[in-house]
């Protein structure tokens, strides 16, 4: 994009600045600046003599980097996202095991510190935005970002552009959101989850806390190996997949005080009976759905 | 024409009154069109994303929000580009008695007495509030969505709408943590919106923020409570989140009625796909008179389980813009939801044929929502029918 060169090794990934011009703002360190190189790792997260490291747990060969530009305006975003555990939503406890995403995001102009600022807000909405878009989800609740999320944002000042709006209805705003957007998904992807891995009954109802075993149980199955069977079969219909989304969104929607239980039940019920099967009833809509999801895999 | 200098020094300034209170002893005061945080001492930092003294601020007297003047004269605040909007600032600035230098601004169209306080301690003691002014209702956008504006090329513009938050930790926090903290704020602002579903005026997705959304983070640097590498599952994340949602749900319903019950709504909700009511009456020739179409449509739009409904149909048309799955089995199962569980049984053949001449979920909802009103129509014409 500019002067700085991107390395990628299998231990470490590195953007190198070939002057002293550019600064950021870290969510570890605060304003940094000369900065000469970030390298993202599995060392530890530090900042000596203008070269920042940042520190992930995964694999670096997953670090995800997506530039976007509009006509003189350039925004890169490299990312590593693992979503596979250790979600968060905002507010709420957080899912157990081990997750992050390091969002670094480059751009070929000057900005004062404020923009920097501003720049992180886009980025983070958009990296909710990547979240909701895979229909992530942990114990019930819709994810909002990861339970370890690192931000940089960077400036370059020997670009002769200088900008203030990295708001989303600037064209810097929107280049950052649609880049950091690619960038998470990119790693996402790399870290095994995609909008096709999401397409599964088993993987969204995981999220609201019907993992298989249950599912198996509420089957009615006493043959595992056969319930696995029909899983392959069916877990991945588009229809019943569209259905179950549909339905969980209205439990959210339940959930959010948007619509009252019963009413949201009876939607929802009306739903599975369409998409699914003649729905049997159990104590409340996600329970019912749960239940009915695992007699829709034995159902001939 | 009236320019932003005229309104400024005409208009009346009034004695400052106090509006509430953050914590670190911070007071808020309200005068003329401000809501002032004013500081008691210069022992703070300030975080802000704010146009004019943003960024990391050492010992400011006050962060302020400025509600915009309206009409046209607010838009020569815009002539000349942000710079004209700092000198708008400063000038206001000093009209208020603050020393511009010394104050980090923000601004916005909603009113200041429209803004909503939240406080919380966390399990260690810590105390957080925020201010917010919040309207997205006419800048709501999500990340990523098409913007108008290439500041490369082009004077910058704000737009009217936008969510500003104040918030003061008490606490003594490293730059970096202020930084996360604003990002944290700015994550409960999208999962707010989220659960209002409310919409994004450039793409037909849910919003994530407003276009122009300012936050400020104050940080105690002579409080006792120290503050590093601060976790996103801590106990004070989640104080600074659950703040920063409940302050910005009340200052979207005192701002513009946003709230569970306004977005339930399917006329609102459908216009985020860009359906209309207009569209939808163009959709069948209504042997109906207006009155009548009127009265249905405002009994359908009180209808919750079909707007339940509509929602999943949202939901699916939601899941094949994102890839989850195919536009022809969304629609084909679209279909069939409406046809069993929204629409009366109908022999007519070209109903039959129209349905299923729909390959697109907005064709689909369009017409099913013009077959639904006229539905609701004739039942309300069946004596007892409503």
């Amino acid at each position: 994009m500019g002067t700085e060169v991107i390395q990628r090794g299998a231990d470490e990934f590195t953007v190198t600045f070939m002057d002293s011009l550019h600064d950021c703002l870290s969510t570890d360190f605060g304003m940094i600046p000369g900065l000469s190189r970030i390298t993202i790792g599995n060392g530890e997260t530090s900042f000596a003599e203008g070269s920042l490291y940042i520190h992930i747990r995964g694999d670096v060969t997953r670090v995800s980097v997506s530039e976007i530009s509009f006509n003189s305006t350039f925004v890169t975003a490299i990312a590593f996202a693992d979503l596979s555990a250790g979600l968060i939503r905002s507010g709420r406890d957080a899912q157990t095991g081990d997750g992050e995403i390091v969002l670094l995001i480059l751009m070929d102009s000057d900005m004062p510190d404020s923009t920097l600022a501003r720049a992180g807000i886009t980025a983070t909405e958009a990296i909710t935005a990547a979240v909701q878009d895979l229909g992530l989800a942990y114990d019930g609740i819709p994810a909002s970002g990861s339970i370890r999320q690192t931000v940089v944002t960077i400036r370059s000042k020997d670009c002769g552009m200088y900008l203030r709006g990295a708001g989303k209805h600037t064209k810097l705003g929107e280049l950052i959101g649609r880049s950091t957007i690619e960038a998470v998904k990119g790693s996402a992807a790399d870290n095994g989850i995609t909008i096709n891995t999401r397409a599964s009954l088993m993987e969204m109802m995981d999220g609201y806390g019907y993992d298989q075993d249950r599912i198996f149980s509420l089957s009615g199955c006493q043959d595992y190996s056969q319930f696995l069977l029909k899983l392959l079969e069916k877990d991945a219909d588009p229809r019943a997949v569209a259905t179950v989304s549909a339905v969980l969104h209205i439990w959210n929607e339940i959930s959010w005080g948007l619509v009252d239980e019963g009413t949201g039940t009876e939607a929802g019920m009306g739903l599975i009976g369409v998409g699914l099967r003649e729905p049997v009833r159990s104590t409340n809509l996600l329970d019912t759905l749960a239940l009915n999801v695992a007699l829709y895999f034995m159902d001939d | 024409m009236l320019t932003w200098k005229d309104i400024i020094e005409t208009e009346a300034i009034t004695g400052r009154h106090e509006f509430g209170r953050l914590c670190s002893g911070i007071t808020l005061l309200r005068q003329g069109r401000a809501m002032i945080a004013m500081l008691p001492h210069d022992g703070f930092r300030v975080l802000s994303s704010g146009f004019t003294n943003g960024g990391y601020v050492d010992s400011p007297l006050a962060v302020i929000n400025v509600t915009s003047m309206g009409g046209k004269a607010e838009w020569t605040c815009m002539e000349g580009g942000l710079e004209t909007y700092d000198k708008v600032n400063y000038t206001y600035a000093n009209k208020l008695g603050l020393d511009p230098a010394r104050t980090v601004f923000h601004g916005t169209a909603a009113h200041m007495d429209n803004a909503a306080v939240s406080e919380g301690t966390s399990s260690d003691g810590i105390k957080v509030s925020v201010v917010v002014t919040a309207g997205i209702r006419h800048n709501g956008g999500r990340a990523g969505d098409p913007a108008a504006y290439d500041e490369s090329v082009a004077v910058y513009e704000e737009e009217p709408g936008t969510i500003i938050t104040i918030m003061a930790i008490d606490a003594d926090l490293t730059d970096g943590d202020m930084f996360k903290a604003m990002l944290m704020a700015t994550e409960a602002k999208s999962c707010v919106i989220q659960e209002l579903q409310a919409k994004s005026l450039y793409s037909k997705g849910i919003a994530t923020g407003s276009g122009t959304d300012q936050v400020a983070v104050i940080s105690n640097k002579g409080s006792p409570n120290k503050v590093s590498e601060m976790q996103r599952d801590s106990d004070l994340a989640k104080t600074i989140t659950q703040c920063m949602e409940d302050a910005l749900r009340r200052a979207f319903d005192a701002q513009t009625g946003m709230n569970p019950v306004s977005q339930w709504n399917p006329m609102l909700l459908m216009s985020r796909r860009g359906l209309d009511p207009m569209m939808i009456r163009e959709e069948i020739r209504f042997p109906a008179k207006y009155k009548e179409l009127m009265e249905a449509l405002d009994k359908l739009s009180g209808n919750n389980y079909n707007t339940a409904v509509l929602t999943a149909l949202l939901n699916i048309a939601d899941d094949i813009d994102r890839g989850l799955i195919e536009e022809k089995d969304g629609v084909d199962l679209s279909r069939e939801i409406c046809e069993k569980l929204v629409l009366e049984e109908s022999d007519d053949p070209v109903v039959r044929m129209r349905l299923d001449d729909c390959d697109n979920m907005n064709d689909l909802l369009s017409y099913v929502s013009a077959l639904k009103l006229l539905d609701t129509v004739r039942s309300r014409r069946v004596p007892n029918g409503n």
